[in-house]
């Protein structure tokens, strides 16, 4: 529920979505296959693709994330503990502007101009440093 | 990388690892403002307090009076 409750405005919608996603659980439930995910991946997955298909059908109105609009196959193998630990220890490794920048963009879902004004930058700052650091989180992330 | 670092963050609103959520507390410290999401803006009173204008004072006649 915090998960749906984060990525929708709307408290009613997010409950109607929260029931969908159990619902999903339940039929489903007898597909799922511990090998290939554990459980909370898997059930996470349900519910970002629910999120995804709200918006694409519900409220058309509302934009979705770029990086979520073509993206309803997750890499299970990205989605553990191990990984989001790798992704602090990285960020941590950035200097504090380039820090700011990929959360307020890829946590926020801020657009760059929106970012700039936050943090009183030029948006063509902000752009030349969101950019340094991609490339550099590519180096720390070995990607 | 970018689609990367989306999923990750999105997934981090699921599962909440403590390390990273305190990297983006720390960053969230730093920029206090905040939007409101629809169901707050429900008790924002779009026009501001109520009876806020400035009282007339009844002796002084404006020119719409005399209209």
């Amino acid at each position: 529920m915090g998960y749906i409750a984060a990525r929708v405005q709307r408290r009613a919608d997010a409950e109607d979505l929260c029931a969908d996603v159990f619902e999903k659980i339940y039929r489903r439930f007898d597909a799922y296959d511990s090998e290939k995910a554990a459980l909370g991946t898997w059930i996470f997955t349900i519910a970002r693709n629910t999120v995804i298909d709200y918006f694409r059908k519900s409220k058309p109105s509302e934009e979705l994330d770029d990086n979520m609009a073509d993206d309803k196959e997750v890499d299970d193998r990205l989605l553990d503990g191990e990984t989001l630990d790798e992704l602090a220890a990285a960020l941590q490794q950035l200097p504090q502007e380039l820090q700011d920048i990929v959360v307020l963009v890829y946590y926020d879902g801020k657009p760059l101009t929106e970012v700039a004004r936050m943090m009183r930058l030029s948006y063509g700052a902000v752009k030349l440093r969101h950019q340094k650091a991609l490339m550099l989180l590519r180096g720390f992330l070995c990607e | 990388m970018e689609k990367k670092l989306s999923v990750l963050f999105d997934y981090q609103k699921y599962s909440k690892n403590a390390h990273l959520q305190a990297v983006i507390d720390r960053v969230h410290a730093r920029y206090p403002s905040r939007q409101l999401s629809d169901d707050e803006a429900e008790f924002v009173a779009a026009a501001g307090r109520p009876n806020s204008a400035p009282e007339r004072d009844p002796s002084l006649k404006s020119k719409d009076d005399t209209l």
